[in-house]
């Protein structure tokens, strides 16, 4: 296959309850280290996550600032506390943060998600073209065909309901484990793997529909 | 319905959304700007010195608290024993009329209004009353009575023997002497108790209360 995952796919297993737990404990010490640790540790996530389930990069930086600020606030006011370091993990507390963010961002604005916004950026386009390198792309019309094709996937995977959209992102774009995911969205695994076979099947259709719609359209 | 169709995928179809999805991933693989960093950092610099600030006075205005505390606290015990004392401190035993209420239908005589009469046997003319005389009754009566002094001629002579003799007295000769008597004793005798002085003759004469009636001799 052509278009075959490129680069490896890493899953990076957190055994760091013990120091998700320290590192609270020193958030709790109002330790500035502690709370520039936690954003140098978890802002990647955070923010890819917010970048596809908005579909904003704008948005997505403005929550993930704003998701780190809730913290900071939890942390003066003394909430803390709330976090619980046997019932998951820093990470799934963050991102518990910022799905509830990316809802409201969502429901408060009504705003037109800006497909352009993610897959039009500089960054996007280069890591693109260094694929097509890669995979020994030469020919234009496929490339086309191919940024096409992942276009309709990304509208697709925006008009999925949230709590699908949410496993699409975290398994298949950042690439975790149905386990890692089911403790971020403090769910089972067997939840996610429906959830995640449903979303499949949703995408499919979505694109196929969306084929058909094309060669129709080329057709007249 | 869509479900349905849906769920009709072919495994090709599956597996070339899988491949985009995975490539999807691959691509996005955008970081924040280092400037979200910075505001953070600026951010947190500000908060945790504000809260740095606050928790230095914090122990400062609780240890005044405390003071003011511990202050107010002994102030209120203080006025709180010396309500106690107040209340505990014996009242000063007066012998003269009035200082108790012995019933709802007797008047209270003080010491003024209690009008002292010559009694019929006493030979001697009544003079005033000497009160650095008078004899203090025995500290084990502890009954209620109305006490009235009589008027003695010779205050030299001691009287502390406290020495008391029942007698009955008529209710005329009451009322002559000042008690306040009620109607419904007519035709009865009162005993009464005289206390008698170093020369034998009375200085006083008491009713114990509650009174005790005799049934008058014709």
């Amino acid at each position: 296959m052509l278009w075959s995952r490129a680069g490896n796919k890493t899953i990076i297993i957190k055994n760091g309850s013990d120091s998700d737990a320290q590192l609270a404990e020193r958030l709790k010490q109002r330790e500035e280290h502690a709370f520039l640790q936690l954003y140098d540790q978890h802002q990647r996530s955070v923010y890819r996550f917010l970048m596809h389930m908005t579909g904003s990069v704008s948005v997505a930086e403005e929550l993930t600032q704003e998701v780190f600020v809730v913290i900071l606030d939890a942390i003066c006011a003394g909430k803390m506390d709330q976090f619980d370091p046997k019932r998951g993990t820093l990470e799934g507390y963050l991102l518990g943060i910022a799905r509830n963010l990316a809802r409201g961002e969502r429901r408060r604005a009504r705003r037109l998600l800006s497909l352009e916004s993610v897959l039009e950026t500089s960054e996007w386009r280069h890591n693109f073209e260094a694929l097509c390198r890669e995979n020994s792309v030469c020919d234009a019309a496929t490339a086309v065909s191919v940024r096409s094709e992942l276009r309709d996937l990304y509208r697709a995977i925006l008009e999925l309901p949230e709590h699908y959209r949410a496993v699409v992102v975290l398994c298949s774009l950042q690439q975790r484990s149905y386990q890692e995911a089911a403790a971020l969205l403090q769910c089972s695994e067997g939840t996610i793997a429906s959830r995640m076979n449903r979303a499949r099947a949703l995408l499919t259709g979505k694109l196929r529909r969306s084929t058909t719609n094309e060669v129709d359209a080329s057709v007249k | 319905m869509l479900h349905k169709r849906s769920m009709k995928t072919k495994p090709a179809e599956v597996s070339r959304v899988d491949g985009l999805l995975g490539l999807l991933g691959e691509l996005s693989q955008h970081d924040p700007s280092p400037a979200v960093r910075e505001r953070l950092s600026d951010l947190c610099t500000q908060r945790f010195q504000q809260k740095r600030v606050f928790i230095d006075t914090q122990p400062r205005i609780f240890s005044w608290l405390r003071v003011a505390f511990v202050a107010a606290l002994l102030a209120a015990l203080g006025l709180a024993a010396a309500w106690v004392f107040q209340l505990r401190q014996p009242e000063p035993k007066d012998m003269r009329v009035g200082n108790e209420p012995v019933s709802p239908s007797l008047p209270i005589i003080s010491g003024k209004e209690a009008h002292v009469a010559p009694v019929e046997h006493s030979s001697v003319p009544p003079s005033p009353v000497n009160r650095r005389s008078r004899p203090k009754l025995s500290p084990s009566r502890s009954a209620p009575e109305m006490v009235i002094w009589l008027p003695y001629s010779n205050d030299s002579v001691d009287t502390g023997t406290g020495a008391t003799i029942q007698v009955s007295v008529s209710q005329s000769e009451l009322l002559s002497l000042g008690f306040p008597l009620n109607a419904t004793l007519h035709d009865r005798r009162v005993v009464a108790e005289l206390t008698l002085g170093g020369d034998g003759l009375p200085r006083a004469i008491s009713l114990p209360l509650p009174l005790r009636l005799i049934k008058e001799e014709k």
